[in-house]
């Protein structure tokens, strides 16, 4: 068995830089969605990321809409 | 000395050598690579190839110039002559002297080691290089990127009562009498999506017949005009496969190249149809591979970022030059480029259409895939970062695999056996599965299970796996997901 101090001389150092990993991030409340306070902030934080994201996904769905033009194209490079 | 010296080609007759042995003089170069370093060519005369024997019966054999029916098969190998020889030599003789397994195992450490693949050498002056599987270079290029080849696949070649392995993408060229570079495309994407089912592959014949079969929008179909996109459709259809089509041309070059990505990590080979500069001809080549970044450094889109960012060029079969062909990828307005180098001279096409065979079972398509991903998933999982006050980007990706096969890749996860216990005990796992994981700094790698069976409007949430158990915050947000989508949560 380690003595204490030995033990806590072998513990991992805590990184605390400035603008690395979660240090600059702001730990809000509860989180669980049980918690209606969080649900609440989820759903609105949702709905902005479906904002952003929905035109990517449309721009999927509208590649998949393809038209007698598409099918119509000949393909015979020569080589 | 040359292959081209070493199997004393008959020149043609009206075309320049040098344009006939394109991809013949190409392999030469590639066996001769520092990472592959052939030593000693094989030559098995008398090699009848099951793809040039369907092309000869149903076209060269009615030609008045008498065309063999076999062919010549080249093998390639690392070793010295003498040291292949007395290597053979002594693993023949563990079949009779030591147990069966140690003789397989031999036959494979040989073909790891030294064995580089083989190529079929049709009797064709005009067009010689026939079936040909090649190893493909190793996965750290040392310039800044990874080759992923997760289209390669294992082909065995027997050989002096050995059995040499080879993992590769078949290539072939163009004849241009039964396959132009959409039956060759095709012909290549076809092979990979047979081996992923164990069923017998096509043979540019059949495409080329099955193509033509209700429609002849360019006249004869041998010899050959070229196939239009609906030509293509049809022969994957009446294969046995389904095609999966998207038009790149006019769509977002970030959903493109994830579409692209995800199709070619998933292991199916799509054929990227392209156009040139002045629009004036098309093309159509196969991918084998992708090269990507070796860290993940490309700038966020919208914070939420497609693993398919990083991906820096594409590895193609182009059937008027060779096998794994770098390409780069480009956007310009919107645009989809693609250039590789061929005949020392820059490339630049447009990609227009992606088609992918896919197996029928699989409904979903992988834009259906990528919009579930980014509309519904990807908008909880930064939702749910933004509202525990986390400033991070969630790093995702979208898959669809064998589910034998995905669970064989959970296996390889120290740890994980007990998470594959729980999701075989608790799921029932579709044919082909979708993937979509999910990666973010605060929490635990996490999949989303779909069932590709199901279609868009009624997709079905097969589990959410979170992969490592040791984040309570993931698990609140699996439990969530799970609930919401209707899935088993696995931890």
């Amino acid at each position: 068995m380690l003595s204490k101090r030995k033990r806590k001389a072998l513990m991992p150092i805590r990184k605390n830089k400035p603008g690395a990993g979660r240090s600059h991030a702001k730990r809000v409340g509860t989180i669980s969605f049980s918690d209606p306070e969080f649900r609440a902030r989820f759903e609105k934080a949702r709905r902005k990321w479906q904002r952003k994201l929905r035109p990517l996904a449309e721009a999927a769905r509208s590649s998949e809409q393809l038209t007698e033009r598409d099918f119509a194209i000949r393909i015979n490079a020569r080589g | 000395m040359s292959l081209e010296d070493i199997l004393k080609l008959p020149d043609p007759y009206f075309i320049l050598p040098e344009d006939a042995r394109r991809q013949l003089n190409y392999i030469d170069r590639y066996v001769r690579h520092p990472e592959l370093g052939c030593r000693t060519v094989v030559l098995e005369e008398h090699y009848i190839d099951r793809d040039y024997i369907e092309d000869h019966s149903v076209f060269y054999s009615k030609s008045l110039t008498n065309y063999p029916n076999y062919c010549t098969r080249v093998h390639f190998f690392s070793l010295e002559p003498t040291q292949l020889q007395s290597e053979i030599t002594r693993i023949r003789s563990l079949r009779s002297s030591a147990e069966e397994h140690v003789f397989w195992e031999e036959c494979g450490r040989l073909s790891k080691r030294h064995y580089i693949g083989f190529a079929v050498i049709k009797p064709l002056p005009g067009c010689p290089v026939g079936r040909t599987v090649l190893r493909c270079l190793q996965e750290d290029s040392k310039k800044g990127h990874l080759r992923k080849f997760k289209c390669a696949c294992d082909f065995d070649a027997h050989l002096l009562g050995l059995r040499f392995t080879v993992k590769g993408l078949p290539f072939q060229q163009q004849d241009l009498g039964v396959s132009a570079c959409a039956t060759t495309a095709l012909w290549i994407s076809l092979q990979r999506a047979a081996q992923l089912e164990h069923a017998g592959a096509a043979t540019p014949a059949h495409i080329t017949m099955r193509a033509s079969q209700f429609a002849l929008p360019f006249g004869r179909p041998m010899p050959s005009e070229g196939l239009s996109l609906d030509q293509m459709c049809q022969a994957i259809q009446s294969l046995g496969y389904s095609p999966n089509l998207h038009r790149a041309e006019g769509s977002s070059f970030e959903v493109t190249r994830a579409l692209l990505f995800s199709s070619v990590s998933s292991g199916f080979s799509p054929v990227l149809v392209m156009e040139n500069v002045d629009g004036s001809v098309r093309h159509a080549v196969a991918v084998a591979g992708v090269a990507v970044s070796q860290h993940t450094t490309a700038p966020p889109v919208t914070g939420v970022r497609h693993r398919s960012a990083d991906l820096r060029g594409l590895y193609v079969h182009d059937d008027r030059c060779g096998p794994y062909l770098k390409a780069t990828i480009a956007e310009r307005k919107g645009n989809f480029l693609v250039r590789y180098e061929l005949f020392d001279a820059q490339e630049e096409w447009t990609l227009t259409h992606i088609l992918t065979p896919l197996h029928a079972k699989i409904r979903l398509s992988f834009g259906e895939l990528y919009r579930a991903g980014a509309d519904a998933l990807t908008s909880d999982v930064q939702a749910f970062l933004n509202a525990s006050g986390e400033n991070e980007s969630t790093l995702w990706r979208s898959r669809i695999y064998r589910s034998h096969v995905y669970v064989d890749e959970l296996l390889q996860r120290v740890g994980a056996s007990r998470l594959v216990e729980q999701l075989c005990r608790k799921v029932r796992l579709s044919r082909y599965i979708g993937v979509i994981r999910f990666d973010a700094p605060s929490l635990d790698t996490f999949d989303v299970l779909l069932d590709t069976t199901s279609t868009e409007r009624n997709l079905n949430c097969l589990a959410v796996l979170q992969l490592q158990s040791t984040n309570v915050h993931t698990a609140e947000l699996c439990r969530f997901i799970a609930g919401r989508y209707g899935g088993q949560y696995i931890h």
